[in-house]
């Protein structure tokens, strides 16, 4: 499977990649949502996004909404991994497209069981 | 501990009694450890005993642990309770050592998925535990954001809870079906033939082969017959009970007590 990772923090974006590929995904990365959406266009479709919120350029949900847009990556699965914690936030991701939402700070243990929440990774 | 609890913690686990109470030492001003067990000795100290035993159970739990045992309460086990020749009532349900409550609230979730427990009476939960301070805690339905980022699925959070400041609070309406007591396992009160399915997860690991049985008895003597026990994945109720017959969905082992016993 693969997975594309879009946060403008490097440090973030390895958390999650390390995580990724001990679950045995493919990862790619971004580090906006610009670049996120170049990456799905040139690079294909992965099975599994993880989102940050606030980005430079182009944010995570503007991203999502403009994703969830176009029917050929309506089938992605999307974690927003974000600082925001209110529970609008929650319900404007999700209303956005989101399939799950993680607030940081986060462990690989909460990545994981979010990942099997979307029916990603079986038993 | 084991008298007031059946709890055993055994030489290997003396790093974590250890570090626990140091935590509790420092918590109640004593010097080392030593000293907090001389004054629990002395019985000069009201409720410290209690506290001591509180601070060395082990409360760790979160929402949907092991996520498969809720789908066979839902997908299995609610189904056959309700289809149940000349069933009427309340399905009740009782979590045995419900630690800070994450394992009552995700099964009322659960049943609040499946239609129920969304008006008075049509489901009775019990949610039991030793701790004083997890029972509080349990009954206020309060969370911090680690808790609810563990194992709870965003949909449930957005349905169930309503965030004041930075806790999550359980939202009213899914808490007035369940009762809340402190109680503990080993010579709390039992319920003859009262409920219908028992959560008693990773419990009966802390106890001797003597108090599992014991255990076990108590729990099965709480059954309605053909009544449904959910255990921990490493725990095997059926080879400390004569009463409890091993059966499985999927790959969720449960146990029943005999229908008509």
């Amino acid at each position: 499977m693969k997975a594309l990772t879009v946060d403008d923090s490097k440090l973030i974006r390895k958390l999650v990649a390390d995580c990724l590929v001990a679950l045995g995904f493919e990862v790619g990365e971004a580090s906006n949502g610009e670049e996120a959406l170049l990456y799905l266009l040139q690079q294909g479709t992965p099975d599994l996004i993880v989102l940050d919120w606030n980005m430079p350029h182009m944010g995570g949900l503007e991203f999502l909404t403009r994703m969830r847009k176009l029917d050929r990556f309506k089938g992605i699965k999307v974690i927003m991994l974000t600082a925001r914690n209110e529970m609008s936030a929650v319900q404007m991701a999700m209303n956005a497209g989101a399939d799950e939402y993680l607030m940081k700070p986060f462990s690989p243990e909460f990545l994981e069981s979010k990942i099997r929440m979307v029916g990603l990774l079986s038993e | 501990m084991a008298a007031a609890t059946g709890v055993e913690l055994g030489a290997e686990k003396s790093y974590v009694v250890q570090s626990r109470l140091s935590i509790l030492a420092r918590t109640l001003g004593f010097g080392h450890v030593r000293d907090l067990m001389s004054e629990v000795v002395t019985g000069k100290t009201p409720g410290l005993q209690e506290r001591v035993v509180d601070a060395l159970l082990n409360k760790e739990t979160f929402f949907f642990r092991h996520p498969e045992t809720f789908e066979a309460l839902r997908r299995h086990i609610l189904p056959q309770i309700q289809a149940s020749p000349g069933r009427s009532g309340p399905i009740r349900i009782w979590s045995a050592a419900c630690s800070t409550g994450q394992e009552v609230y995700s099964i009322a979730m659960m049943l609040a998925d499946a239609g129920l427990c969304q008006r008075d009476g049509d489901v009775e939960i019990m949610a039991t535990d030793y701790s004083l301070s997890a029972i509080e805690q349990a009954m206020q339905g309060s969370y911090s954001q680690l808790e609810v980022s563990r194992g709870l699925p965003a949909p449930c959070l957005l349905r169930f809870f309503r965030q004041e400041g930075h806790r999550w609070l359980v939202a009213p309406w899914l808490r007035r079906n369940i009762r809340f007591v402190r109680s503990d396992l080993f010579s709390g009160m039992v319920l003859p033939g009262f409920f219908d399915v028992v959560f008693c997860r990773n419990v009966a690991i802390y106890f001797s082969d003597a108090g599992k049985e014991r255990l076990y008895a108590r729990v099965a003597r709480s059954m309605t017959p053909g009544g449904y026990l959910l255990v921990g994945g490493t725990e095997c109720a059926s080879r400390h009970s004569s009463t409890l017959f091993q059966e499985q969905w999927k790959n969720v082992v449960y146990y029943r007590t005999k229908v008509g016993q």
